[in-house]
């Protein structure tokens, strides 16, 4: 069996006395591209900073490739995982886009010219050529988002973590992010994506991952979890449009594959002006 | 609004009306190229064992608490915003110092002494408020001379388990005015007149300044009272978290 | 705080930031330790060219940063000048029933000199502070070994004082919008309302940020990398030029 690249057993995480994650396990593979998603307070965040090695666990496993991490070695996950945190503000310290992206390489205790060429390649990849030596604070929001996402891939870790990537931005600067999302994906970077979203995660992930007060409810494939009526209500969801009107259509006879789900809405509307011209 | 939230209010309105308070400047920052190079040079002097003894106290709660240094910088960003920060209709363009009273109330005066002069360098450079030159005089009288007061008084004002309230509005206005006497005292150590002792010339520099600066102490102190008490309401796991705890 | 966009669209942005600090404070200190009106004059004039012509800071907000210590110097300048007293002892008395504010010709003489000096003390330090970004003054405050510890928690202070000022914009916006400064008691009611939230706001977000900096690799030390600005032959010469003209016109006016 292929060994998962990283892996979670039985963790547990409380604030005081009120727990935030009880018996989460989870394993994900190089390559995926995991949505996680849940309520508000589901502990999707706390499950997150976990995995970064910023919160250390009460009780239970990570594994990297296979060897535990112990609680020492909570750094070495850092170099392993990256979060990109939902408020842009929250990550930016320095005082030029530059600098701020050397922030996480120098981290690292690389040298000079290593640091130098990740700095490029990151503005490079997230086209922030223009704005390298603007001072962060004076960016717009899609601007900062993307110099926060910079930030981590400069660190050129394992695995990237997106806390809720496109909110607050405009629908233009989400689809920017998700064309990053998809760029990173295509060049075999293995991303875990918080999202409230469920249109998103219905045509982007190919694996969601459900959280409600603390605990995984579900795990598998978008169609297969948006499906599942009870886990949806759990966990405050809705079922993405595609399927609701792929669903009514096969309701009314119009369409008879229902397991064919389009992806995307223009993917339905394709679909659908297709079963119109064999109509007439 | 509580009952005594009420009563400092009706004060603070008979107290606006009695002066017509409209204070449009901070006369406490000593301007840049005030002082002749002995004088700056003497106060920078004086206020190094206050520094450095405070930098040893932040350094030790930050070896403890590496957590901390974001709270610190935090706290020094909160000082120097809420310094800036416009009040509309009762003041133009003023930098009060409210921030270094209640920063001294709530994490002690050797923090602010660094924090303070931190916000000072930044007030010269960006705001034009004081100088660097002048910085070790401002230090002296803003953040270290009228904190420690603040510090002081709220630390008597608990041990006589007087109302906190009270407490704290004598805090910051007795900081303030002790700010702003120092002040006095330092511009009249340089500008002494022929003739005329230390304690005449400060006499004098005390009286340009008191139409702006009584009024503003006052409001200081109650703003720091109100503050504190929306802290109390609302903000009371945080006060804990950084070791203010409940008196009284 | 637009001061700092200023420095970064000034057209000597570019320079070397040690260099522009040391021909700042250097001259700033020429003109506290001479005490000279031809020297004050011409620092004014001359570095006030300079942020103006060279630098192309807008005259308006140049004049406006100017003016912020008018008040004091107008107070403090009174105070210098005038005495109180019982008898009508100066060059010209104001009577106000119970003493004499005497004004003396030397006193006046002293409230404008130290006046010029002030403002001339002021464009040294505006000529940097209009040309070079304050992160790179904490930089140059670096290099001369000031403590790690000082420079972290003045670049983390820096970064906070514009996320702070964001909330409290919006705060007031919003407390406007629901007539919070209807009147004098409203708005004292209203700011300490807002100074409240804005500290809550402040230590939650320290939580934050600081997590965000652990999830980066942070291990007590904040580095980042610069972008190197060389100082240029031309550029040091005229700086050097500037000295010595400074202290001739002293050596000059003093005789």
């Amino acid at each position: 069996m292929k060994q998962p690249l990283l892996s979670v057993k039985n963790l547990y995480y409380s604030y005081g006395e009120k727990a935030a994650l009880s018996n989460v396990s989870l394993e994900i593979f190089q390559g995926e591209k995991i949505a996680v998603m849940g309520s508000n307070g589901a502990g999707k965040s706390t499950f997150f900073l976990n995995l970064n090695g910023v919160l250390k666990p009460d009780a239970g496993g990570i594994f990297f490739q296979g060897k535990k991490i112990e609680k020492k070695g909570l750094r070495e996950l850092r170099r392993r995982v990256g979060f990109v945190f939902q408020d842009a503000d929250s990550q930016i310290i320095a005082p030029t886009v530059a600098a701020e992206i050397s922030f996480g390489p120098m981290n690292l205790n690389l040298s000079g010219a290593e640091v130098e060429k990740r700095v490029e390649d990151s503005i490079a990849y997230m086209d922030l050529g223009d704005l390298r030596g603007r001072p962060p604070h004076y960016l717009s929001g899609g601007e900062k988002k993307r110099v926060s996402i910079a930030d981590i891939l400069a660190m050129e870790t394992e695995i990237m973590i997106f806390d809720e990537p496109m909110a607050a931005l405009d629908p233009v600067n989400s689809e920017n992010v998700e064309e990053i999302l998809n760029r990173l994906h295509r060049d075999g970077r293995t991303l875990l994506i918080a999202t409230h979203d469920v249109n998103f995660a219905y045509r982007y992930a190919d694996r969601i991952v459900v959280f409600s007060e603390g605990r995984i409810i579900a795990d598998g494939a978008p169609v297969e979890i948006f499906r599942e009526e009870e886990v949806l209500e759990r966990a405050h969801l809705k079922q993405p449009g595609a399927m609701i009107v792929w669903d009514a259509l096969c309701a009314a006879g119009i369409v008879s594959n229902r397991e064919a789900y389009p992806v995307t809405f223009e993917q339905a509307a394709e679909e659908i002006a297709r079963i119109g011209e064999g109509r007439s | 609004m509580t009952k005594t939230q009420k009563r400092i209010l009706k004060f603070s309105i008979a107290f606006a009306l009695a002066f017509s308070v409209c204070p449009t400047v901070s006369a406490m920052h000593i301007m840049e190229g005030y002082l002749p190079p002995a004088f700056c040079i003497a106060w920078g002097v004086i206020c190094v064992p206050f520094v450095v003894k405070g930098f040893y106290v932040i350094r030790k709660i930050i070896t403890e608490n590496r957590k901390a240094v974001t709270v610190l910088a935090m706290a020094g960003a909160y000082i120097f915003v809420i310094s800036a920060l416009k009040i509309p209709s009762v003041t133009g363009s003023c930098s009060h110092m409210t921030g270094t009273g209640l920063g001294a109330i709530l994490f002690g005066s050797c923090t602010v002494s660094i924090l303070g002069m931190i916000v000072l360098i930044f007030q010269a450079i960006l705001l034009a408020h004081g100088g660097l030159t002048t910085l070790g005089a401002n230090i002296f009288s803003m953040a270290i001379a009228g904190p420690f007061v603040s510090y002081a008084v709220y630390a008597i004002c608990k041990k006589c388990r007087m109302n906190r309230n009270m407490g704290v509005f004598l805090a910051a206005m007795l900081g303030d005015l002790f700010t702003y006497c120092v002040t006095s005292v330092q511009l009249a150590l340089t500008y002494q007149k022929e003739g005329g002792s230390v304690l005449s010339s400060a006499a004098e520099f005390f009286g340009v300044f008191v139409p702006t600066q009584l009024p503003l102490a006052v409001v200081e102190g109650l703003l720091t009272v109100m503050i504190m008490m929306a802290l109390e309401n609302y903000a009371k796991p945080e006060l804990k978290a950084i070791g203010f705890e409940k008196s009284v | 705080m637009q001061i700092d966009r200023y420095a970064y669209r000034s057209n000597v942005n570019s320079w070397n930031a040690g260099f522009k600090v040391l021909l700042s404070i250097g001259t700033l200190c020429m003109v506290i330790a001479f005490d000279e009106v031809m020297v004050s004059l011409f620092v004014i004039m001359s570095l006030g060219a300079f942020t103006l012509g060279v630098g192309k800071t807008p005259v308006r907000v140049y004049l406006r940063f100017m003016s912020v210590p008018l008040a004091f110097m107008i107070c403090s300048g009174i105070a210098i000048a005038a005495q109180f007293s019982s008898l009508p002892s100066g060059e010209w008395n104001i009577s106000a029933h119970f003493f004499y504010l005497c004004l003396t010709k030397s006193g006046i003489k002293l409230a404008v000199q130290v006046s010029v000096k002030a403002i001339a003390g002021m464009s040294a330090v505006y000529m940097m502070a209009f040309s070079t970004p304050m992160h790179e003054i904490i930089g140059v405050m670096q290099k001369i070994r000031l403590p790690g510890l000082l420079i972290e928690l003045m670049n983390l202070i820096y970064r906070y004082i514009f996320i702070l000022f964001d909330v409290a914009a919006e705060m007031q916006t919003a407390a406007r919008a629901r007539l919070g400064y209807q009147s004098f008691r409203k708005s004292l009611r209203t700011f300490a309302l807002i100074a409240g939230s804005l500290f809550v706001v402040s230590l939650r977000k320290a939580n934050a940020y600081y997590d965000a900096l652990l999830s980066r690799g942070y291990d007590g030390k904040i580095e980042f990398l610069t972008e190197k600005k060389r100082l240029k032959a031309w550029q040091a010469a005229g700086g050097a030029i500037y000295f010595t003209a400074v202290i001739l016109i002293w050596r000059f006016c003093k005789r």
